[in-house]
């Protein structure tokens, strides 16, 4: 197992947001967490990244137990977050926001090679590439925050509600740039509450309410399950 | 281009000036005044680095009298050298700065400027508090000697005697020569990956921190050098001035360096000089409406933060753009564009 999360606790101040969550990743697939707003979605993501302390609970990657490690060593260990509302440093240039993403890495000449190959990737940061990031659109912005956290070399991206906040056409490029990725052979784990979007890339979802597990299963099961289609398709 | 190559040659013309000054005159009264605007710009220059990391410092001053303190009383009591005393005073302050730095810059915004300035006054009190007659307390320290002659090559270089027929002249260069180090060093971590780094948590430290970024490390790195030099300037500040008290570096010098930095602008490294320069000689030259020095220094202070966000510094570009802006409105009206 690539990924596992083990009974994981965690408390801001005295209110506990989750409340002994435990999941699993599979090297090579991509993992939907669904759920309302404040089920606990992107503390889940912000433990993994230890930008948050567990209360109690285990946290593995790759055979090897990181929770309690500092948010630096999460990074170099393979794990990239791309956090909720496109963060990113808004006075710096398109480039300079992709070269501080291999902030970790010293192999220069590599570094150099994946920005080429991120800017080709992405046509879009080619041509903007001397902007500040802050004057991007919306859709260019989560572009680049993707960009930037494929440019650590993860093996699993943690991202956090790609698709808020932009426009339907933006949110299928976005979909697919996910596949891609995918395919290149990192694995994902997807927080969305774009349910729908969320299950037809996942391979695997589980969802959250109120900082519990309350299902999980094949993205198909979720899709037929009674209880996901009456509370979070739509009907 | 044509910028950098102005520059490469203005700043050589304009430090050889600097070097002549006390040829040039041997007028007291300005040499005093230059010195206080190189040490000034030592103080501006920092304050700004610690800003680049995203934090306010209103204790600032604090650390030149952690430096003076520490300079001036390894000197008169524990008969050290004062080349020695003074870096020493430089490292001191960095300590302090680092202590006092890793619990406390974990807080941001407001809240951490509060702390300095509760930090400022507290260190004030340990020095008015006169352990044991070290101090002076609220008296302070008087008839602290100048700097010790150096001897160079059989030439002795005396600061009482002073140089060029300006009594004053051997304090202008070091104080000239500290200021120009405190600029090199700072523009060199403005140019460096550490000072992309500052920038970086300045304008998004979850980020920062996502990408790998331990930012409590270059926050207290920049801190700590800030103070570092905070230290040097008040060390030669006690020597320069025979004497040394618990006011003799307060919370309102500290706003001071605030505004120097401020209204000639954060964004680069000529902002707070400029600032210090324009801060430092203005109540010079304000000399016949002392009272309303404060009113003034206040006015633009206020003026910068509403008209002019990026200092004086963004001056001539805004009014570029402002130009362009207008010439373009005309062509378009005369159906050029």
């Amino acid at each position: 197992m690539l990924l596992s999360l083990k009974d994981v606790k965690v408390h801001y101040g005295r209110v506990e947001a989750l409340k002994g969550v435990s999941l699993e990743a599979e090297e090579g697939a991509i993992v939907g967490l669904l759920g309302a707003n404040g089920a606990g979605k992107s503390t889940v993501l912000r433990a993994i990244s230890g930008l948050k302390a567990l209360t109690t609970g285990e946290i593995w990657f790759r055979g090897e137990r990181i929770d309690g490690a500092s948010p630096q060593s999460i990074v170099s260990k393979g794990i990239a977050l791309v956090p909720e509302g496109r963060k990113l440093f808004p006075f710096m240039t398109v480039r300079e926001n992709l070269r501080l993403g291999a902030y970790l890495r010293k192999d220069r000449s590599q570094i150099n090679k994946d920005l080429k190959e991120i800017m080709e990737h992405f046509p879009i940061l080619e041509e903007r590439k001397g902007q500040q990031a802050g004057r991007l659109s919306g859709g260019e912005q989560q572009m680049l925050s993707i960009g930037r956290a494929l440019m650590s070399k993860p093996t699993l991206l943690l991202m956090d509600e790609p698709s808020l906040g932009l426009s339907p056409l933006m949110v299928t490029e976005i979909a697919n740039i996910i596949v891609d990725i995918n395919k290149g052979g990192v694995s994902i784990v997807l927080v969305e509450q774009n349910a729908r979007l969320a299950l037809s890339l996942a391979h695997k979802g589980y969802v959250l309410e109120t900082g519990n597990v309350v299902l999980e299963g094949d993205a198909q099961e979720l899709i037929d399950n009674e209880h996901v289609k009456k509370a979070y398709l739509g009907g | 281009m044509n910028k950098a190559i102005a520059i490469r040659l203005l700043l050589p013309a304009l430090i050889v000036v600097l070097a002549l000054v006390p040829i040039i005159t041997d007028d007291p009264y300005y040499t005093h005044i230059l010195i206080m605007i190189c040490l000034s710009i030592v103080f501006a220059v920092g304050l700004r680095m610690i800003l680049t990391t995203g934090q306010l410092s209103i204790g600032h001053a604090a650390f030149g009298a952690i430096g003076a303190y520490t300079c001036t009383l390894l000197v008169m009591k524990a008969d050290f050298n004062f080349w020695l005393a003074l870096p020493l005073a430089g490292v001191v302050a960095a300590i302090v700065a680092v202590l006092v730095g890793y619990p406390t810059l974990r807080i941001k915004g407001a809240y951490f400027a509060i702390l300095t300035f509760a930090l400022g006054e507290l260190i004030r009190l340990v020095f008015v508090a006169n352990w044991g007659g070290l101090t002076g307390g609220n008296v302070g320290i008087m008839g602290i000697p100048a700097p010790s002659a150096i001897h160079i090559g059989g030439r002795v270089l005396d600061f009482d005697a002073g140089v060029f027929g300006n009594i004053r002249g051997y304090y202008y260069y070091l104080a000239l020569l500290l200021m120009l180090i405190a600029v090199w060093v700072m523009h060199r971590f403005d140019r460096s990956r550490v000072g992309m780094t500052f920038r970086a948590i300045a304008q998004a430290d979850l980020l920062a921190e996502c990408v790998g970024i331990n930012i409590m490390r270059y926050k207290v790195l920049a801190f700590a050098v800030a103070c570092f030099f905070a230290g040097l300037a008040g060390g030669m500040l006690s020597s320069y001035i025979h004497y040394l008290s618990p006011v003799s570096l307060t919370f309102h010098d500290s706003i001071y360096f605030i505004m120097f930095a401020v209204v000639g602008g954060v964004g680069t490294i000529s902002g707070p000089i400029i600032g210090a320069l324009l801060f430092t000689a203005l109540p010079e030259a304000l000399r016949g409406a002392k009272q309303w020095e404060p009113i003034i220094a206040a006015s633009l202070l206020l003026l910068a933060v509403l008209f002019l966000p990026g200092g004086l510094v963004s001056l001539p570009q805004r009014i570029k753009a402002r130009f362009e802006a207008i010439r373009g409105k005309e062509a378009i009206e005369h159906g050029v564009a």
